[in-house]
């Protein structure tokens, strides 16, 4: 059992709801906790895991069925996931805003389809290239009374923001940190209003001009 | 000139730091990005080197030592990369394919680990980590206090720990 004092800061740290100062003593109180440093790496890898397959995780279906029947049939194939994504395929494109739509743009799909599984389908979205640091993130919505959490990421940078509407604008303070030529990475997820994920965007990348 | 500090032993300090810096550059840099195996490894020849040298006295922990090279190296990187990519556009290096695959194997066993959890350690990753509501959030929905929802978090890590053994957490061991 871990009672260091850092220890209740592990998921603020991991969420990034936390000061940039008390991010540095964290990560400095990791190079000398052992313990810390082992709950951080293995609450990272449950939050890595929950992030990419929580839509099948947690999809009404996985919930109502005996856990261990799942963790035994594996998950389905992939056809699977490819026919119900043909079926209910949401059209909703995701651009950037200002100017760059073309560039910036990835389909947001049902949960349940393959896009979920995210980081596995490389390639698909152009990779953007911005004239200057965009100062707002923007797409079309799917539907009336959806939620938006919008995850904006790259190297020194974890920045998420929620929204009701379209369109989330980048604090200034955030966007002062995007460096030029430095590849950024943003997603985003749709929640329906009683709690249930929507869709999904598969994640792109922007890099703003040098 | 000055002595090297006899009492730290060396490769034990590796072995104990590697995971550390790899951990700190990975998150910093994006943990595709090719370049990061080489940065831990200079970083650990950097404090060894300092070490040796006698540069480090002990005014601070080692850790603390190891960790400011760590964000030096780091700041230094990013600004050089900045720089080269304003003259060249450079191409992005792909991913070795076949540690993809290993990753992506990882993390849908630990997936299925969490689907079999106890559907309220579930709710609460559901809730905190996979939706990102907030702590308070969270705990509101669910009928707990937000203490509650971290213990979960903490006590669900253990159940995985438990269950998957030797394959967790296995994000974050570079070299493995
Ligand atoms: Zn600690």
């Amino acid at each position: 059992m871990n009672n260091c004092l850092f220890r209740r800061r592990v998921d603020d740290y991991l969420l990034d709801r936390m000061s940039a100062d008390d991010k540095g003593r964290f990560e400095e109180h990791l190079f000398q906790c052992g313990r810390c440093f082992r709950d951080v790496s293995e609450h990272e890898a449950v939050l890595a895991a929950v992030r990419k397959h929580g839509g099948r995780i947690f999809a009404p279906d996985a919930r109502t069925a005996p856990a261990r029947r799942i963790s035994r049939r594996g998950f389905p194939p992939a056809w699977a996931y490819a026919a119900s994504a043909a079926a209910v395929l949401l059209a909703i494109w995701i651009g950037f805003h200002p100017g760059n739509r073309d560039g910036g743009g990835v389909p947001l799909t049902p949960p349940s389809s393959d896009a979920i599984r995210g980081g596995s389908m490389e390639g698909i979205a152009p990779a953007g290239v911005l004239p200057a640091a965009p100062s707002a993130l923007e797409w079309k919505p799917a539907e009336e009374g959806l939620d938006y959490t919008v995850s904006l990421s790259g190297p020194g940078l974890a920045w998420s923001g929620r929204t009701a509407a379209g369109r989330i604008e980048i604090p200034p303070d955030i966007r002062a940190k995007l460096v030029p030529g430095i590849e950024y990475r943003w997603k985003v997820r749709a929640f329906a209003p009683q709690g249930g994920l929507a869709a999904v965007s598969r994640e792109t990348v922007f890099r703003i001009a040098p | 000139m000055p002595l090297a500090r006899p009492d730290i032993d060396l490769d034990q300090m590796a072995e104990e730091f590697r995971p550390k810096i790899g951990f700190k550059v990975r998150r910093q840099l994006g943990p595709s990005n090719p370049d990061w195996e080489d940065l831990v490894n200079e970083i650990l020849a950097q404090a060894v080197d300092k070490i040796r040298s006698g540069e480090f006295r002990g005014d601070s922990a080692v850790g603390t030592f190891i960790y400011t090279i760590t964000i030096r190296r780091i700041a230094d990187y990013i600004r050089h990369k900045s720089r080269v990519l304003r003259h060249v556009p450079e191409p992005s290096t792909p991913a070795d394919p076949a540690e993809d695959a290993e990753r992506e194997q990882q993390l849908l066993r630990l997936a299925d680990a969490v689907a079999a959890l106890a559907p309220k350690y579930k709710a609460v990753l559901e809730l905190y980590y996979f939706r990102e509501l907030s702590r308070e959030e969270t705990a509101r929905r669910l009928g707990i206090s937000p203490a509650q929802v971290s213990e979960r978090t903490h006590y669900a890590q253990r159940l995985l720990r438990r269950r998957l053994g030797g394959d967790f957490p296995f994000l974050v061991r570079p070299g493995d």
